[in-house]
């Protein structure tokens, strides 16, 4: 019994990891990662011209510029690319050669996310590392004071609710078309980074409707557990037992959003 | 997003059958043989359209296919060939009935190590090199990559592709993706391959290559079913096809029972005498000038002889005498026991 588990959990990473290698290849290729790299690296280099413009505080507008670049750059390749693979495999039929193996639609779709996954962490990755390089270039009150433990604390949540965003563009994507996937991610997370002001509607509104937003404000991710905001900009030191807690959560949405979308995708043609 | 079959949902409850069929459509006369397919009762229904009406494309679909044999699945553009050979590879379940490959569900992990699956027009990833594919699938199919490594090189050479193991295969012909196609299909040594139009686009050169690719993997002990439309690529290979036609089994048996009921036509091609009195010749239709000559049909096997004679006493020179294979439209269009298909 627990050698036919070991060997189905070394089965169900062998599948995955092939699927995510071809998929991560895959998009390595798409135009649309390079674009937005660019516009990224564009961003980043804003952020030193939009500091010259600053009587005060110029290292902190280059650190918000930057944190800004990363956080979008990174949720534009979660969401775009993920959006669109499920349907892609569907529609072109490459999911056939996949599906007739003995494959699960859930393994496949956990292949298909781990892909992604490796795409978006390279992203992260390479912003990062070149994030960090033009601070340390252009911090006039020097890299140590702006880049504390706090900010690191902040990369590693850019690329934690990036990662949740793919998961979740991967669940609409099983039952959607690729641009209403799109539209759903998007809505999720803007809805998600303001889940207080969700909570604080539902307050003010109160009755039915106000039920319905808090519901609302419970039901959807809440992607406000990813945002330092200030703490970054003025080093306000951020606790483990809050690190573990959002990466704990954000493991969560992940899991369920692709259990759900491998669940859903049993329903699709193939 | 779920696609519906267009020309199959038309399927309606009066198809005729071509040839008495079988309560199951076993088609060899040796029964000892054990079935590699078995197909019971099968009737699968899509939803679709923004109010998801029902549409059946199959109606209780009964099918047998004996181990070791090439069989060949005959049927028009949307007669449902297709969507019984997704289920067959076990791309998804019936709405309804049994499909089993080996005596295991198909749906199942059984019976898809023992199936080799050839998808219509195959399309893969065009970033992968065929050597690329190779590994992929043999990872999804559970095989060692020790193994995976040794068996490449073995199938690529089987296909004739071990020049073009390295590039990329956006760079394939159609033929060429074909063969890889197969190749893929077959890396794990399957028992029983599921070929659906696999001469689909090929030139006449690709058709005879993969005519004699799908010989000689019969000849190996695999058992094979493919599907076309194109009653010569069956021919020339299988020895028992079954035919469906919107959505329902309409005939199974040996190909030449079913080409015996098509209308019999022959061709004759002929010089050294002028139009003019090769219309005049009792039994000839269809005369048409040549720049080598003149060709001609006849209807029915009983005037050949008696053209030929005449065009030998006009002191003709016969070019050729062939059988005009009918088409597989025109074998539905037939009347069979008396009626006429609708």
């Amino acid at each position: 019994m627990k050698q036919s588990v070991r060997e189905s959990a070394i089965r169900t990473f062998e599948i995955v990891r092939a699927v995510g290698r071809v998929t991560f290849l895959e998009i390595i290729r798409d135009k649309v990662l390079y674009n937005i790299a660019v516009i990224s690296f564009l961003l980043l280099g804003a952020g030193i011209l939009a500091s010259r413009l600053a009587i005060l505080k110029q290292d902190r507008v280059i650190l918000d510029f930057g944190l800004t670049a990363l956080t979008l750059s990174c949720m534009l390749v979660a969401v775009l690319c993920g959006a669109g693979m499920l349907g892609r495999e569907f529609d072109r039929r490459t999911v056939y050669v996949a599906l007739s193996r003995p494959v699960s639609r859930l393994q496949f779709v956990a292949g298909k996310f781990a892909g992604l996954a490796a795409v978006v962490a390279l992203n992260w990755l390479l912003l990062a590392a070149a994030y960090i390089a033009l601070l340390a270039l252009a911090a006039h009150g020097g890299f140590g004071q702006l880049a504390g433990g706090t900010f690191f604390c902040a990369l590693f949540l850019v690329l934690a609710q990036a990662l949740m965003a793919g998961a979740l563009a991967v669940f609409f994507s099983s039952f959607t078309t690729t641009s209403l996937a799109v539209v759903f991610t998007a809505g999720v997370w803007i809805i998600g980074s303001n889940v207080s002001q969700l909570r604080w509607l539902a307050v003010k509104t109160g009755g039915g409707l106000g039920g319905a937003l808090d519901v609302l404000a419970l039901m959807i991710p809440n992607f406000e557990y990813f945002n330092l905001g200030l703490k970054v900009t003025y080093g306000v030191p951020v606790t483990w037992l809050y690190m573990t807690a959002s990466l704990a959560y954000a493991v969560f949405v992940v899991l369920l959003a692709v259990l759900l979308a491998g669940m859903l995708a049993r329903g699709k043609e193939g | 997003m779920r696609r519906c079959p267009a020309r199959a949902s038309a399927a309606s409850n009066t198809s005729t059958p071509l040839l008495p069929l079988p309560a199951a459509c076993t088609t060899l006369a040796d029964t000892a043989m054990p079935n590699m397919l078995e197909v019971e009762k099968v009737d699968q229904h899509f939803r679709c359209g923004f109010l998801m009406r029902r549409t059946q494309v199959l109606h209780a679909v009964e099918l047998r296919v004996p181990a070791k044999s090439i069989f060949g699945f005959l049927g028009p553009n949307g007669a449902g060939k297709t969507t019984l050979i997704t289920l067959i590879a076990g791309l998804r379940k019936p709405s309804s009935g049994v499909i089993k490959v080996g005596g295991h569900d198909a749906t199942g992990t059984a019976a898809r190590m023992k199936t080799g699956y050839l998808p219509e027009r195959p399309y893969f990833h065009d970033h992968l090199t065929g050597e690329g594919l190779l590994k992929y699938v043999g990872t999804l199919s559970g095989m060692s990559r020790p193994k995976i490594l040794a068996r490449i090189p073995k199938v690529l050479s089987l296909v004739g592709l071990t020049e073009a193991r390295r590039v990329e295969l956006r760079k394939y012909s159609k033929g060429m993706l074909q063969r890889i196609g197969i190749a893929q299909a077959i890396l794990h040594d399957p028992e029983f391959l599921v070929l659906d139009e696999p001469m689909s686009g090929l030139d006449p050169l690709g058709r005879k290559e993969m005519r004699e690719l799908i010989v000689g993997l019969a000849a190996g002990g695999r058992t094979i079913f493919f599907s076309s439309h194109i009653i010569t690529d069956v021919e020339a290979i299988c020895d028992n096809v079954a035919v469906i036609n919107k959505g329902r089994m309409i005939g199974c048996g040996p190909i030449g029972e079913f080409l015996s009921k098509g209308p019999v036509k022959t061709e004759i091609a002929f010089a050294g005498v002028d139009a003019a009195a090769a219309r005049g010749i009792d039994g000839l239709e269809q005369v048409r000038e040549m720049p080598d000559g003149i060709r001609a049909l006849v209807p029915g096997q009983e005037a050949v002889g008696r053209a030929l004679t005449q065009l030998l006493d006009l002191k003709a020179r016969i070019l050729w005498v062939n059988p005009v294979r009918p088409s597989l439209e025109e074998i539905f269009e037939q009347p069979a026991g008396g009626r006429r298909a609708p």
